[in-house]
């Protein structure tokens, strides 16, 4: 059944997301035109429409990359933990640069995509597997890039656009730009609410129904009310560019998060939520200031940045009388310095070096200030914790005739006081066929990611002694882009990776009876596959557009470690909680200021077993999943306006993402949206 | 639209139709063995922390026969997240699922739900004073619960004074009008209850993080601690294993382990003259012993021997290996000599048993 949906998944690919008509002219699309720019010779990129990130203003990354890309997004419920993996890598493989700073935790290694709106982010990238070393080190898997940019417009602009939706959801966005001449500033507010208690009919429980004796006289699954998953966000996003003139420009983003959100409990608590204090707070500020020198042939660009995050997680019990008896009030405190240079240059059309020293400093004070025991000195249960990475790296990229490119990457890392082993990474690509642009492309490279300060230090079970996890991976594939007098377009991509991760670390039991785990470098994977991404556009009529895009992928990621005692059946098994397959397409259809969206996405069964039992418990059902968005734009002399109804969870499918967390059935979103014209007269920035 | 469209739309939507999802679980009861008293064991499974995926095995010990994940395929549900451990009491078997705040009283021989308690904040262990009262020891709360079976309801409650955010009761045994209890997370205490007035009579200091205790055919109490770990806000020490009178409530004589030793699971034989527990390896040693044993009962071959019992008609041992924690466990049976008799696989973490 898999395998069919798969296929059928596979045969419904076709093309690309479309826009409104009023709006065609402001999407990129990713049609070639000619040779690929010397900069991506061998990059195996991903780049996201406007389109992608606009759809649902609400989305956040999690949802964009669940509907658009190849990669695995792992969700632990509506709007609540949602993370990324490549290529069967796990979630602390995959690596996100936003505005060229790492903002994976430096605790936890991972990013959480639920509190990364799409709104915020103007430009989204993916560099699968080899190519994340062109950007930042320690992507095994693969890397994000989030970028944000200046005001498209020139003069006052400003969007405000208001969301309800079901479960008491209400979103409201805003956004102010400014676009002078040399000076621009885009001011983006967002905030989120949401008292997100869906009903759902809780298969792993059942309700009794007793006599006066206490006797069972029937049960049934209950449908029970997501309980304390509320949450509120608040986002707001300042940048200012400048443009200095004679080739200088300047920029500084800063971005402001206070989030609190409720931890729902799972499927198969019994107590009551309203006795329990379960909740999350974070509060997190990045910021980036960057001068970008640029020259005929040449660019200089120095990025500074900050980030700093004070988490929070409580959970308490309520005493019966108002006060709460703390069980964890872990605190943890996250500050990290960044600095970038980087250089690249062309010597004529054929050859460009690229040069870059990032360093990031992060500062990691971590406590469970519940635990203070009578009779200690008094410390809390945690850590204090720094670490300086500094990473360089020196990219050579070589069209020796105009159908090849060549790159060759060497890098190298400081982390903490140990050097990294030189990291090579060489790609290729040739242009087979001028008429398709068909190409082939090939990478080949090592990469390894250094344990997490949780990982060496947390407390208790921190393991100083851990290995980085080091890979060797390849990949090689084609692509293709054919177009039809601009009617019809039809674009595509392929490729096979293969890569081995030794020391993979995993947290495990520390021994019996200890009540926590520690983590240990365990496990040897082999992780390999195929991506494959079919796109296309077709206009017809005088006004119409379809688009499809379609991605599928296969990802066998095996242990291939020896076994760690001869009872050990997880060799040779795939890796829990990373689908085998995965797909999804994004269907649109275009009619004048008109647009149907249908996204339809698809994991096949997900092991939660090393040694992956077919079991009740050992793992969570494969699930379809499909969203429809339906939107309108009116171009009114003194603003425009826009509507949007989202459908999530068309067919209302009772489903789980994760074991024990349920998911919502189907529900809506309505937003209407006013963009009022300051200045008819306004133009498009040059 | 054409005709050639018309079939790429029904092309594409065929794999919305083939949506499904299979989050049920049916019945299946169609089981391969009679449980019956004196010869069955049920394996509790703690599962992983928040996957809600404990499970309860059972294993004939006559025909070699075992069933896994009883529970819920005896009653379309799951057990939860985190089976701590299980008490048999007048014909009915009790589970205790900490991170789910339940008990669940179900059938031995059918393994079919019978009733549910909740309202708990970390439950534990659950010892039956009476048909109509028992104490459930619980984490991260001072109180000690007192439940009605009968009337599946909390009736009251024994205040250790701890600090909730480091309070832990753990496991009780049966000594005359009392029972006692280590305090077992961040704690060094042994409590002393009086279980006719339910109030605390009294309190002994023992090593750091006791986690198990017996009671030997003299009637004395032995204590294991495991010393807690490096780092931790309540100190790190030496494990150690004592020896307590229970009538006078003093430690009578206590043996140190060596280095980060990290035992657990003290049990006894069916003569009760012969302790047994894990140390990475499976140990035994007499009551009456000077010192602590040198050389294993059962080695580990890079085996996580995670809980273990001994066997109260003929003293076979089972220990449960955790493998990588992730998959199903196997227990071994041994005999009281050493022999390998038997080998299975339960669940997920293997963490404790039950005999019926």
């Amino acid at each position: 059944m898999e395998l069919l949906a798969c296929i059928l998944a596979f045969l419904t690919m076709g093309l690309h997301q479309s826009d409104s008509l009023e709006m065609r002219d402001r999407i990129t699309e990713s049609v070639v035109t000619g040779y690929r720019p010397l900069k991506d010779a061998g990059v195996n990129r991903t780049e996201f429409d406007t389109l992608a990130l606009r759809e649902n203003i609400s989305l956040s990354l999690a949802n964009i990359l669940e509907y658009n890309s190849s990669l695995f997004v792992k969700q632990y419920g509506r709007t609540s933990v949602s993370t990324v993996s490549f290529r069967g890598t796990s979630a602390s493989h995959t690596q996100v640069l936003w505005n060229g700073m790492k903002i994976n935790s430096p605790m936890l290694g991972m990013t959480d995509f639920s509190m990364i709106p799409s709104y915020l982010v103007d430009q989204a990238s993916l560099l699968h597997g080899s190519s994340s070393l062109q950007a930042v080190s320690g992507g095994l898997g693969g890397a994000v890039l989030l970028n944000t940019g200046a005001p498209e417009t020139k003069g006052l602009g400003l969007q405000y656009v208001q969301g309800l939706g079901s479960f008491w959801t209400a979103d409201e966005f805003l956004r102010l730009t400014y676009g002078g001449e040399r000076f621009s500033s885009s001011t983006r507010l967002i905030l989120a609410s949401s008292e997100n208690r869906f009903k759902f009919r809780n298969m792993d429980k059942k309700e009794n129904i007793y006599d006066d004796r206490m006797n069972i006289i029937g049960s049934y699954h209950p449908v029970e009310e997501y309980e304390s998953g509320a949450y509120t966000d608040f986002h707001v996003l300042q940048e200012f560019f400048y443009d200095a003139g004679n080739g200088n420009d300047l920029s500084l983003s800063a971005w402001y998060m206070r989030s609190y959100r409720e931890l729902p409990e799972i499927s198969v608590d019994y107590g009551d939520a309203s006795d329990f204090l379960n909740e999350q707070r974070d509060n997190t500020l990045r910021s980036v200031a960057s001068w970008t020198r640029t020259w005929p042939d040449a660019r200089l660009k120095t990025s500074a940045g900050y980030s700093g995050t004070f988490l929070s997680y409580d959970y308490a019990r309520d005493r019966g009388n108002g006060e709460l008896a703390y069980m964890t009030k872990s605190r943890s405190r996250v500050n990290t310095v960044y600095g970038d240079v980087s250089f690249e240059k062309y010597f004529g059309d054929k050859f460009l070096i690229d040069a870059d020293l990032s360093v990031h400093q992060h500062f990691v004070n971590s406590a469970d200030e519940s635990i203070l025991v009578q009779g200690s000195d008094g410390d809390n249960a945690g850590y204090d914790a720094s670490r300086l990475e500094v990473s360089g790296f020196v990219t050579a990229k070589w069209k020796p005739v105009d159908r090849v490119g060549l790159s060759m990457t060497l890098r190298e890392e400081l982390y903490g006081q140990e050097f990294s082993p030189v990291i090579p990474a060489f790609n290729m690509d040739v242009l087979l066929s001028e008429k398709g642009m068909v190409y082939l492309k090939g990478s080949v490279s090592r990469n390894y990611r250094y344990p997490t300060l949780n990982d060496l230090y947390f407390m208790p079970g921190g393991n100083p002694d851990l290995k980085p996890e080091s890979g060797f991976s390849y990949d090689a594939g084609y692509s293709f882009d054919i177009g039809f007098s601009g009617r019809l377009g039809i674009s595509g991509e392929g490729n096979w990776f293969d890569s081995y991760i030794d020391d993979w670390i995993l947290w495990v039991p520390n021994g019996a009876k200890k009540d926590f785990y520690t983590p240990m470098n365990i496990m040897r994977v082999h992780a390999y596959g195929m991506e494959q991404k079919l796109s296309g556009y077709w206009h017809f009529g005088r006004h119409w557009k379809l688009s499809l895009d379609g991605n599928f992928t296969w990802s066998p990621s095996i242990n291939c470690g020896e076994p760690r005692s001869s009872g050990d059946e997880s060799v040779g098994k795939q890796l829990v909680y990373i689908p085998e397959y995965s797909s999804s397409v994004v269907g649109s259809l275009a009619y004048r200021t008109w647009t149907f969206m249908y996204k339809w996405c698809y994991y096949s069964t997900r092991y939660t077993m090393t040694s992956n039992d077919y079991t009740i418990s050992g793992q969570v059902p494969p699930y379809f999943m499909s969203d429809v968005t339906l939107s309108k734009t009116l171009d009114m002399p003194w603003a425009g306006l826009s509507f949007s109804l989202s459908v999530r969870n068309l067919f209302d499918e009772e489903y789980l993402s994760v074991l024990a967390r349920p998911m919502p059935g189907i529900n809506f979103e309505f937003f209407v949206g006013i963009s009022p014209k300051f200045d008819l007269k306004r133009k498009k920035r040059s | 639209m054409n005709v050639s469209i018309r079939k790429y739309f029904i092309l594409a939507a065929l794999p919305l139709l083939a949506g499904c999802m299979s989050w049920d679980y049916e019945p299946d009861s169609d089981f391969s063995v009679n449980p019956a008293p004196g010869r069955g064991l049920f394996i509790v499974n703690e599962g992983n922390f928040q996957y809600g995926n404990a499970t309860l095995s059972y294993y004939d010990t006559e025909t070699h026969e075992v069933e896994n994940e009883v529970f819920v395929r005896a009653n379309s549900q799951k057990l939860g997240d985190v089976a701590q451990s299980m008490i048999m009491h007048d014909g009915t078997a009790w589970i205790v699922v900490n991170n789910s705040h339940v008990l669940f009283a179900i059938d031995p021989v059918t393994f079919v739900e019978k009733g549910r308690i909740t309202g708990l904040t970390s439950p534990r262990y659950m010892h039956f004073i009476s048909d109509e009262k028992a104490y459930v020891t619980q984490l991260w709360d001072s109180r000690i619960f007192i439940v009605n079976p009968k009337t599946r309801s909390v009736t009251g409650y024994i205040e250790t004074g701890m600090d909730d955010a480091v309070a832990s009761t753990e496991r009780i045994v049966e000594y005359g009008d009392h029972v006692f209890v280590n305090c077992h997370s961040y704690q060094r205490t042994i409590l002393k209850i009086d279980t006719g007035s339910d109030e605390i009579a009294g309190r002994l200091e023992v090593g750091l993080q006791p986690n198990s205790m017996a009671i030997d055919k003299n009637g004395k109490l032995w204590v294991l601690t495991d010393g807690g770990y490096p780092g931790s806000a309540a100190g790190y020490e030496p494990a150690t294993l004592s020896r307590i009178d229970p009538d006078t409530f003093r430690i009578e004589k206590t043996f140190t382990f060596y280095g980060d030793s990290d035992p657990s699971e003290l049990n006894l034989n069916v003569d009760r003259d012969t302790l047994y527990f894990i140390n990475d390896d499976v140990w035994k040693m007499p009551v009456d012993a000077e010192t602590l044993p040198s050389v294993p009962f059962i080695g580990s071959r890079n085996t996580k021997y995670y809980s273990m019992t001994v066997c109260p008609w003929n003293s076979d041992v089972y220990v449960a290996d955790a493998i990588d924690y992730q998959q199903k466990g196997i227990i071994y049976r041994y005999s009281a000599a050493g022999k390998l008799l038997d080998e299975f696989r339960a669940g997920i973490i293997p963490g404790f048993f039950c005999w019926y």
